[in-house]
């Protein structure tokens, strides 16, 4: 077990190594460079910044500085906040960055998970009753609906007719700051889960051990928590790493539409203003997550499934 | 004695395409300490019989008549109550052991689930009694083949832990779905003897399924052949060997392939659609010897000595 944990973190390395060049050719052959454009510059400001950004350098040199900023866990500077640390940026001191992203997916998720497979089962368990096709209903409006239309209606609903929630803003970060983009996030992923979790345990319950099972005499109850729910659940985690690591790099329009000042802000204002540094420590950032999740993914199936186990 | 009574059962399953005639008004007793064979080809109903037995039907099937085991009727009783009789007194064994334990629970669990449930073991005490069963149906190292998943395990072996589960509670009635099929024909001759010896050391009464005659032949006591959901003759297996009286099974008889002669002699046609069955005889398309009568809907049961049934509008008397 923990041999295969170092075999798949030393695997990591040389895929983190790709996906940095890859990221670092792609944002360095799009044309323009941060400092040309908005504002006139004379021809020796320009050059002194280039300078000392390394951008006059050839590409392999300045691929070089990069990699080597990034051993030493230090993400550069950003070209359009000037003076500025990119790691500053994404992990500040204060709240901001990653850790409003991070608070938002954890409050999201602690929702999302339970909610998604505890309605999943029992959509599965009662198929084709009036329970399942409310859930399935659900499943079908909020997979269809994009959280840039159920972001603004909740707030219509909650903050603009009831004055229940605050439209906006980060504030301190508690959950009453936080429920609306919360549910939004919820509406969002919570039909995935749902789905398949649903489909899952339908399957499950079809398989010829559930009819050993039920042929031994055992209780619904036993065959659900003891047979049925380790195979339901192995799908389900299987789409649980990438789901994380999705709202964790950043729920760009739920960000937007409340305001919060997380990862989410930070990539769009990266693209816009071609801040190359920032852009690619977000993308480095969110596949080192995804290698992360997927470890983790790779352990769950680990500890619920004997068939991996040599 | 009979033990378990089936009578004018009738199982339907409601599907998109209309209704599916899997089991038409068949009865049949299962005596004590015998092994009672049910021999017919895919789709004739037998499995889905045994299943009614159980409980075990899919949602959509809708049933009629009755199961009578020890004079208490199992069709419509609460789940309750069935679970008391399933797994205990009727214990029940599946065609393809590689799917039909667990895979993500170990051998151990499984096994002594039963005597936890219904006869309340304690944890020790039923892995003893396990262990002992796992050696009785020749699994060697049984104490480490308890810690073993079903993977690490042959289909052969999984097979034997099947019968070990469902021998744990000493049931009255064994049924046996085509436990064999899955598996290679000497695991195949070992597991029949195995079932064969359980009939004189447990004093059960045995519901053998096979869509192999010959493997029905060298079991059984009695054999039931099932053709479209009908019972289309019963006899003892000398009477169905060397007397039978249907042209159905004649002609199941006459296809076995037979090593003195290349030739191989096949039931030409297909089953009937049970989604709309003719009227009368369901063999009649296949039938060598069809007459008028058979294809007005006529039908008749007859009874010989010694127990000899038959459903078919041929005089053979």
């Amino acid at each position: 077990m923990i041999l295969f944990i170092i075999k798949r973190l030393l695997l990591a390395i040389p895929t983190l190594f790709f996906i940095v060049l890859i990221v670092f050719s792609l944002v360095h052959l799009t044309p323009g460079d941060p400092f040309q454009g908005e504002k006139a510059m004379s021809p020796e400001v320009l050059k002194a910044l280039r300078h000392q950004y390394h951008l006059d350098l050839p590409f392999w040199q300045q691929f070089f500085y990069y990699i080597n900023n990034l051993m030493h866990g230090d993400f550069g500077q950003s070209y359009k906040f000037i003076g500025q640390s990119i790691n500053e940026l994404i992990f500040p001191d204060n709240m901001g960055g990653f850790w409003v992203t991070l608070n938002l997916s954890l409050y999201s998720m602690l929702i999302i998970i339970p909610v998604g497979i505890v309605l999943g089962v029992y959509a599965g368990l009662y198929k084709n009753s009036f329970l399942d096709k409310l859930v399935v209903t659900f499943n079908v409006i909020f997979s269809a609906v994009p959280t840039m239309v159920t972001g603004p209606l909740l707030v219509l609903l909650f903050a603009v007719t009831f004055h229940i929630f605050p439209a906006s803003g980060y504030g301190d970060g508690g959950l009453y700051n936080l429920f609306l983009p919360v549910m939004v996030l919820a509406l969002a992923y919570i039909p995935t889960i749902c789905v398949v979790t649903r489909g899952s345990i339908i399957e499950v319950l079809n398989s010829n051990y559930i009819r050993t099972a039920r042929a031994k005499g055992l209780s619904d109850r036993v065959i659900i928590f003891k047979h049925a729910i380790r195979p339901t659940l192995i799908p389900v985690i299987s789409v649980l790493g990438p789901m994380f690591v999705s709202v964790l790099v950043g729920a760009i329009v739920t960000e937007q539409v409340f305001a919060l000042p997380g990862l989410g802000i930070l990539t769009t204002n990266a693209a816009t203003n071609r801040d190359y540094n920032l852009i690619m420590a977000i993308t480095i950032f969110g596949s080192f997550l995804t290698i992360i999740f997927n470890l983790l993914v790779d352990i769950m199936y680990f500890v619920l499934d004997p068939r991996i186990k040599k | 004695m009979s033990i378990l009574s089936i009578n004018d059962l009738v199982i339907k399953f409601a599907v998109e395409d209309g209704i599916v005639h899997a089991v038409n008004n068949i009865s049949l007793e299962l005596n004590q300490n015998e092994i009672l064979g049910i021999v017919g080809e895919s789709g004739s109903g037998k499995s889905q019989t045994v299943l009614a037995i159980m409980g075990l039907l899919a949602n959509n099937a809708l049933i009629s008549g009755s199961i009578k085991f020890n004079n208490q009727e199992l069709l419509g009783i609460s789940k309750a109550k069935l679970n008391k009789i399933r797994g205990n007194e009727i214990a029940m064994i599946f065609q393809d052991p590689m799917t039909a334990l667990n895979p993500y629970l170990n051998i151990q669990t499984q096994l002594i689930e039963p005597l936890l449930l219904h006869r309340c073991y304690t944890k020790s005490d039923a892995i003893a009694e396990a262990i002992r069963m796992l050696d009785f149906v020749k699994i060697h190292d049984a104490r480490n083949k308890l810690k073993c998943y079903p993977h690490q395990l042959s289909g052969g072996m999984l097979q034997r832990v099947m019968i070990a589960m469902a021998l744990l509670t000493k049931p009255k009635i064994l049924i046996a779905d085509e436990p064999t099929t899955a598996l290679d024909v000497t695991v195949q001759t070992e597991i029949l003897d195995l079932i064969n010896q359980l009939k004189v050391e447990f004093n059960m009464a045995t519901i053998l399924i096979s869509h192999d005659i010959g493997v029905i032949l060298n079991v059984c006591d009695r054999v039931n052949v099932m053709y479209a959901g009908s019972i289309m003759e019963r006899a003892n297996v000398h009477d169905i060997f060397y007397k039978a009286k249907h042209p159905y099974t004649k002609a199941l008889l006459k296809s076995i392939p037979n090593q003195e002669s290349d030739i191989l002699y096949p039931i030409s046609g297909e089953p009937p659609n049970l989604l709309k069955l003719p009227n009368g005889c369901p063999f009649q398309e296949r039938c060598e010897n069809k007459f008028s009568k058979c294809t007005q809907g006529i039908f008749i049961k007859r009874e010989f000595s010694n127990g000899h049934y038959i459903n078919c509008n041929l005089d053979e008397s």
